[in-house]
């Protein structure tokens, strides 16, 4: 089922793949862009962190206007795109032939589910090659003597690493106001990537679950609902709060927001919108039907 | 194989679309479904298949109930509405990577498959190049790749030429003397009553037996 769904999943997908590679590539020039002020290179990490930023809590009397984050929000958006249609087609594509091969339902559907974790590991690896490519264009080769400036100040990084992947620490604080500096390796891995890649994947299942039972455009719709809602309002059973930057604990101080809380929301989550899957899918009436996408 | 329905109705959006059907139907015979367009014919041959669940009644498959603990009848081979596959792909590719869900046939079993039905391996054509035959012929090989124990054949005339026609009529009988249980539905009545063992009339959902 796995080699089954490799297939049909990347031929049901690769013009919405190909738009994504462009929404990604757009979105790396726009924080390229947007961190060149930053007074140093900011790498691959500086332009993460400038994507998926976020926004910090919203108080209507405080903040004023509310404002999504719309680098952010576009990039989940993709991604909900690229998983949502394929799993509803092909229960109705071919009448249900790979339907009937499997021994139970339920294998049907957590098939499927390994595919979107699948799909939305390789959205992440293509964002941060490409994030990484773009560092390495953009402020290597177009900014070779800016950087030869900079060496000649005596800062102290490893030339590439530094580079390219995680930029210059004092360039990142004066941008963003991230002590870097003061985080391991592991809790910048654990709250750049892993904690975004979390919630995407839960929601990828949620949408996924969704539309089994609804169009699969109004599942992404209530997808794309439930993470505007995470901008809204700073509560930690709003995943998306886990996604964003600034919502985090080390950046905001909301202590609720941290990896262990984004595994335990995720996990809870995940898991039960996986077993209502499962219900749904028992249940469910197989009739051959148009694509939805 | 053996498969009861005892009083099988399935209602959708407040119409009754199967009716208290009850039947015993077993391997080694030919059951022929007769009715017009919406009688009921296909939605119970759904229901044999697993594909959608019933408001009242049960379907057994060799004394195991159909929706608890068995959710599609073992070794079966279904052609039900119009075959969809891959377009940009051949036949022989379309039929390896339904084959290799269940990881049970050899290649050379899809190649035999596809023999029988008039179609080779060797063609390089895609499958967007088919006529309407030539899918209805692929559909049936991938009902027949994996040797099944039954066989749920929805209107298969449907596209064939009177080659295709003798080859499905010879392949049915085959798969009968090996024992098969085939489920067949026709509009061509002479069709039917010349390859039914039994043959029930469909009306309205309901299920009378004729012969």
């Amino acid at each position: 089922m796995f080699r089954y769904d490799l297939y049909y999943g990347f031929r049901d997908c690769r013009l919405k793949w190909l738009g994504a590679l462009l929404v990604q590539i757009y979105f790396a020039n726009a924080a390229y862009r947007a961190c060149s002020m930053a007074g140093g290179p900011v790498g691959a990490l500086g332009y993460l962190t400038w994507l998926f930023q976020g926004k910090p809590e919203y108080f209507a009397a405080e903040t004023g206007r509310f404002e999504l984050p719309v680098p952010w929000l576009l990039l989940h958006a993709c991604l909900l795109f690229l998983v949502g249609f394929y799993p509803a087609n092909d229960l109705t594509r071919s009448g249900g032939q790979a339907f009937v091969r499997m021994r139970r339902r339920r294998d049907w559907l957590l098939g499927k589910a390994v595919w979107v974790v699948g799909t939305a590991a390789a959205y992440y690896v293509c964002l941060t090659i490409i994030l990484v490519l773009y560092a390495f264009l953009a402020e290597g080769l177009a900014g070779q003597a800016y950087l030869e400036e900079w060496q000649m100040q005596g800062a102290e990084w490893n030339v590439f690493w530094g580079k390219y992947i995680t930029g210059s620490p004092e360039a990142l604080k004066s941008l963003f106001g991230i002590p870097i500096a003061e985080m391991g390796g592991m809790a910048i891995f654990l709250s750049w990537w892993a904690e975004p890649f979390l919630v995407s994947v839960t929601l990828c299942l949620a949408e996924m679950v969704l539309s089994l039972v609804l169009e699969p455009a109004l599942a992404l719709f209530l997808a794309l609902g439930y993470l505007t809602a995470s901008v809204f309002w700073a509560e930690p059973a709003l995943l998306g709060n886990y996604a964003m930057l600034m919502r985090q604990d080390f950046w905001s101080g909301i202590e609720a927001v941290s990896f262990s809380g984004c595994v335990a929301g995720c996990g809870v989550f995940g898991a039960a919108v996986l077993m209502i899957g499962m219900k749904l899918i028992r249940k469910k009436d197989i009739f051959q039907t148009e694509e939805c996408a | 194989m053996k498969i009861t329905v005892t009083h099988v109705s399935k209602e959708i959006h407040g119409v009754k679309v199967l009716k208290c059907v009850t039947m015993t139907l077993e391997g080694g015979a030919v059951y022929g479904f007769l009715g017009r367009n919406g009688s009921g014919k296909t939605m119970m041959m759904r229901a044999i298949c697993g594909l959608i669940s019933l408001t009242e009644g049960r379907i057994e498959i060799d004394g195991r109930v159909l929706g608890k603990g068995l959710d599609f009848p073992g070794d079966m081979g279904m052609l039900l509405e119009t075959p969809v596959f891959l377009p940009e792909r051949t036949g022989y590719e379309n039929l390896r990577l339904l084959a290799a869900i269940r990881g049970k046939i050899t290649p050379e079993e899809i190649v035999s498959a596809l023999e029988q039905v008039g179609l080779s391996a060797e063609d390089r054509r895609k499958v967007r190049k088919y006529s309407l035959g030539m899918r209805q012929r692929l559909g049936i090989a991938c009902a027949i790749m994996e040797p099944p124990k039954l066989l749920v054949l929805d209107e298969p005339f449907n596209g064939l030429d009177e080659g295709g026609c003798r080859m499905l009529r010879e392949l049915i009988c085959r798969h009968r003397e090996e024992g098969c249980l085939i489920l067949l539905a026709c509009h061509d009545r002479e069709e039917l009553e010349s390859l039914s063992d039994h043959i029930y009339k469909v009306d309205g959902g309901v299920f009378t037996q004729v012969r």
